[in-house]
């Protein structure tokens, strides 16, 4: 039996985090009633016509530049001609001819190896509206909210040849997006969603086999499931004398299998021609520049930067960039505590800790950085100890406290000034009057003890250092 | 130029357009006076020639990104009102094999 | 003359100097439609109630001294059922959207309303405005008023009709190929294809998006210019409508064409055509040339290639435009569908006539893989060509002159029932070629012929050179005034 390589290449759909739709003035908001968020243009009634929200290009080529590509000085839109019951104009405005971005390429880390996976273009489109055949014994129902949304398509080469090639760079994609501010890139709310092309060929073979589009998959589990079984289906399929069809094909999660949709036409079966609703787009230098400028720092250069500037180790700096809501709490409560690698764990550590015991989303999490920046602050000056910290952060976690009034107004702030020390020490020697006498005698194990006591009846709060010197100095005087 | 049955079937299945036999005669003697009306386009010599797709130079037309839009049930109603079948503010279609 | 044949800025005088009201008017109007439209069938649609509520309260502005600067407060009129009106049925004259209520105005309609009209009607004309008879309306063909034996043209043969009959005092057609200008000629009034651009399309039912164009329809160039004056403008609905400063046209109504360039193209002289429209024309050449106008004959390369690339590109744009009429979402919805491939198939087979479904599937044929480059693609590059030699006209020019049809209107039962192969008459190059490169023109009265059906002449001006077109019509339906016409 001959040996296999799987090819792959994608196609992902990412909507646009933008306010209002891509060619009216309608909210993108997702959920509510159905069709409440629709108007005559993006329910295709005749006489509506689009126009462009500049946000949308100018997210499409936020994205192009993240992925190395070139943006095309002069763009514009196509239309898609094929009928179904959730497209409402029976065309999807998109990019066939001139799409924006072309020619990218993201780097990926496999951990033991790197690649280079090639972006052929990332065009801008429309949303469809949403079909529903479950909530209806005898019909299928539609709603319109979300024809319109703003979509990006990034198509990449066929250069991927494993589940976890395809996953690492989904993955990496998803958090750039994140990065760019210009997705929320939620899979299970279908703003981010890959479609699947993947063929089989003989190990050493250069041609590339016949390919099946896989669609509607919805988690990076899926994924890796969805690769496993339609490789292995192809490969068992030739391995039988049987042949490949070029075709769409849905994957079925629960199931674990997929199912042949249709049999896919050529993409000039959709008859694009260009929009004559829509002029051209014409983007200079000087605006790909600005734009260029505009764009936020991206993980790479967030690993490299903390590592450098902050002397992290690069567990660390890799850890607080794994999320753009972790590495934004690290940056803003850095700001107020400089204490980078204190600062590092906190998050690291406590934060992750409570995120997984309260199993909260990390872009849920509400607390202020600058109550964490205050508690490290406290800890850091000795104002406070750790048990005591850790056990605010709780609260700050929670209920985002104020820290510095919490500690105050619990008192639970260390014992630090000489009047309350040596009242204190005055108080325990008192109380222990033999070890008193042991020390006197030589016993130097009965400091330990009183000290213990101190400790134990200030709950850890009194500073050890000047305790342990007034203890000593008072037990040498008499 | 002929049109053949085949490709009428074609353009039936892209436009969701059935004829009567009588209707096809017509339109495949209609299709090929076209044709044979087109062949100077077709031989007409553009060598360099850049498509002109929109008549007037009207560039990078854009709205804000503002939702302007009302979004209430009241507007639901408004474009369902003209709809052939609706449901629980759903437009209604025939149970389909997705 | 009775008070439905005035001009319009006559009536609009009178109402401003309370001389009549408007409520007045639009009654008068509404009793004349009642009257002969059983006779010409120019409407769809008429709104008898809203006309009349709209009046009073057109009139009630006036009274309080606003709308005194539009030139058509409380004047009544008519728009064709292709142009979207708020609560009103749009019907486009199809079946397809016989039950058609938008919940929108189209702009120009705001436009309108805003400046003081009143709406008598939805006008009839070919199904989706595809046709050049107005006898593929769902609803019946319209009848040309000066004879009722004959076509009014087409496809805004309403419109035509209804100014010509006096059932509204002006009316709003569509141009996408002549589709203003030849009814117009065909019912002696007076229509303007306005530049490309300068009119929105938002709320006009598409045939063509890159072609299809509002215009006014009047009894005369003043009227015309109007109603242009009002419904002119930048929309920042339409990506296609263009932002710049726009004149005030009425500025334009002045008799003098001394020194101006007119273009007569030469191979019209060779063309077939009746020789009472080619007298004319002689005719209108002479009051031009006595006016101190410069006429010279031109020779264009790339005239023939404009109706066969027309065919393509129109059809190819419609048959995506009417794609979205599918029977889902408003709109006709076959009682036989089942299944929704069955929905699709059975709602459009049966919602569009004859004429409308071959036109889409010219325009899917085009778009095929296989014909896409030989057909669709070459046919953009030809409308360059075509663009790029008028630029080179225009840079000599200021207008091109010709007769608006070389024939004077068929008889309704004579009419070639085979649409397509009527845009093969050589006179409709000239219309059509004003859509391809996007320019301005006018079709103004000239005279009759022997059967005293009306004769059209055709004024094509530069892109945004209305002022030029209007100038020169201004100046020569003042001549043929002077004459004892008009």
């Amino acid at each position: 039996m001959d040996k296999y390589e799987i090819v792959i290449g994608l196609e992902v759909h990412v909507e646009l985090s933008t306010k209002s739709k891509i060619f009216c003035g309608c909210s993108t908001e997702f959920g509510g009633k159905p069709n409440t968020k629709c108007c005559p243009v993006c329910m295709g009634m005749p006489g509506g016509l689009p126009v462009l929200n500049k946000r949308v290009l100018e997210y499409a080529i936020k994205a192009g530049l993240a992925m190395n590509c070139k943006i095309r000085n002069y763009s514009r839109f196509d239309r898609k001609n094929y009928f179904y019951p959730d497209l409402p104009k029976s065309y999807q405005t998109s990019q066939l001819y001139l799409p924006i971005c072309y020619d990218g390429n993201v780097e990926i880390n496999l951990g033991d190896y790197k690649k280079n996976i090639g972006i052929n273009e990332i065009h801008m489109e429309e949303d469809a509206g949403k079909l529903i055949h479950d909530q209806d014994e005898t019909s299928s129902l539609i709603d319109f909210n979300r024809s319109g949304v703003p979509l990006i398509e990034i198509v990449t080469k066929p250069d991927m040849t494993s589940k976890e090639e395809v996953i690492g760079f989904l993955e990496k994609i998803q958090l750039m997006l994140q990065y760019l501010d210009i997705s929320d890139c939620k899979m299970q709310e279908g703003s981010f969603r890959a479609d699947i092309n993947l063929s089989v060929r003989p190990l050493g073979e250069k041609k590339l086999g016949t390919r099946s589009e896989m669609k509607n998959i919805n988690s990076f589990k899926a994924i890796g499931r969805a690769i496993d079984y339609e490789s292995q289906r192809q490969i068992e399929l030739i391995n039988r004398g049987g042949r490949v069809i070029q075709e769409t094909r849905r994957w079925d999660d629960f199931n674990g299998l997929s199912q042949s949709m249709r049999v896919k036409g050529e993409a000039n079966e959709y008859r694009y021609f260009p929009d004559p609703d829509l002029g051209p787009l014409v983007i200079d230098d000087k605006w790909i520049g600005e734009i260029s400028k505009s764009q936020p720092e991206l993980r790479e250069d967030k690993i490299d930067r903390y590592i450098k500037e902050y002397g992290l180790p690069q567990y660390d700096a890799e850890v607080l960039t794994s999320s753009k809501y972790l590495a934004r709490l690290f940056e803003e409560t850095l700001e107020i505590s400089p204490n980078p690698k204190e600062v590092s764990n906190w998050i690291m550590i406590e934060t992750m800790r409570l995120v997984r015991d309260r199993a909260v989303q990390l872009e849920e999490l509400s607390f202020s950085p600058v109550n964490l920046a205050k508690l490290i602050n406290l800890l850091v000056d000795g104002k406070i100890n750790r048990t005591v910290s850790k056990d605010i952060f709780e609260k700050i976690f929670d209920r985002d406290i104020e820290p510095e009034a919490y500690v105050k107004e619990h008192k639970l702030g260390m014992i630090d000034n000489m009047d309350s020390i040596n009242l204190l020490v005055d108080e325990i020697m008192k109380e222990f009057p033999e070890s008193v006498i042991d020390y006197r005698n030589g016993k130097d194990r009965a400091l330990k003890h009183l000290m213990g006591q101190i400790m134990k009846q200030t709950k850890g709060k009194a500073d050890p250092v000047k305790v342990n010197r007034i203890l000593k100095e008072k037990l040498d005087e008499d | 130029m002929e049109i053949s049955d085949k490709q009428i079937k074609k353009l039936a299945d892209y436009t969701k357009l059935d004829l009567d036999e009588k209707e096809k005669a017509k339109l495949k003697k209609d299709l090929s006076t076209m044709l044979e009306t087109a062949k100077i386009i077709k031989d007409a010599d553009t060598k360099g020639v850049e498509p002109l797709i929109g008549v007037n130079s009207n560039i990078n037309v854009f709205r804000d990104d503002l939702v302007e839009n009302d979004s209430s049930i009241k507007n639901q109603e408004q474009l369902l009102k003209i709809a052939p079948k609706t449901k629980d503010g759903f437009i209604q279609v025939n149970k389909m094999l997705d | 003359m009775s008070l439905i044949h005035l001009n319009i800025l006559e009536l609009s005088d009178k109402i401003k100097n309370k001389e009549i009201s408007a409520v007045e008017v639009t009654r008068a109007v509404l009793e004349h439609i009642k009257e002969k439209d059983g006779e010409y069938n120019s409407f769809i649609t008429v709104t008898e109630e809203e006309a009349i509520r709209q009046a009073i309260k057109v009139q009630e502005k006036i009274d309080k001294g606003q709308l005194s600067k539009s030139p058509i407060a409380g004047v009544p009129m008519a728009i064709k059922d292709n142009i979207c009106t708020k609560n009103i049925r749009t019907s486009c004259a199809s079946k397809m959207l016989e039950t058609f209520i938008p919940s929108y105005n189209a702009t120009v309609m705001d436009k309108l309303e805003g400046a003081g009209g009143i709406l008598l009607g939805k006008l009839n004309m070919d199904e989706c405005a595809m046709g050049s008879s107005s006898d593929t309306s769902y609803f019946g063909p319209t009848k040309n008023p000066v004879n009722t034996q004959y076509s009014p043209g087409g496809s805004s043969g309403g419109s035509a009709a209804a100014v010509a009959a006096s059932q509204g005092f002006y009316s709003l057609g569509s141009d996408t190929g002549g589709s203003i200008r030849q009814p117009s000629s065909y019912c002696g009034v007076t229509g303007i294809k306005p530049t490309y651009g300068s009119v929105s399309r938002y709320g006009l039912i598409p045939f063509a998006s890159s072609f299809d164009q509002i215009g006014p329809i009047a009894k005369d160039i003043s009227g015309a210019t109007a109603v242009l004056d009002v419904i002119k403008g930048y929309d920042p609905k339409d990506s296609t409508s263009v932002n710049k400063q726009y004149p005030t046209y009425l500025d334009s109504l002045v008799d003098d064409v001394k020194g101006m360039r007119i273009a007569i193209p030469k191979d019209i002289m060779d063309s077939p055509m009746d020789e009472v429209v080619r007298e004319k024309f002689e005719e209108a050449i002479e009051i031009f040339k006595n006016k101190g106008a410069i006429i010279q004959i031109i020779e264009l390369d790339t005239i023939d290639y404009v109706i066969p690339a027309y065919y393509i590109l129109s059809s190819a744009e419609a048959s995506s435009n009417l794609s979205r009429f599918d029977g889902i979402r408003y709109g006709y919805r076959s009682p036989q569908g089942g299944n929704i491939e069955e929905i699709y198939r059975k709602s459009r087979s049966e919602g569009f006539g004859q004429e409308v479904k071959y036109r889409v599937f010219l325009g899917a044929y085009v778009l095929s893989p296989d014909n896409y480059e030989d057909y669709y693609s070459q046919a953009l590059k030809v409308r360059r060509l075509i663009k790029n030699e008028f630029d080179q006209v225009f840079s000599k020019y200021d207008i091109v002159i010709l007769p608006s049809n070389f024939y004077t209107a068929s008889k309704i039962d004579e009419l070639d029932k085979e649409p397509i192969h009527q845009h093969s008459k050589a006179d409709n190059k000239y219309t059509i070629v004003a859509n391809m490169i996007g320019g301005p023109a006018i079709s103004i009265p000239c005279g009759f012929d022997n059967n005293n059906l009306p004769i059209g002449l055709q004024l094509i001006g530069r892109q945004f050179g209305e002022e030029d077109i209007i100038r020169a019509a201004y100046s020569f339906e003042t001549a043929r005034k002077g004459c004892g016409h008009g």
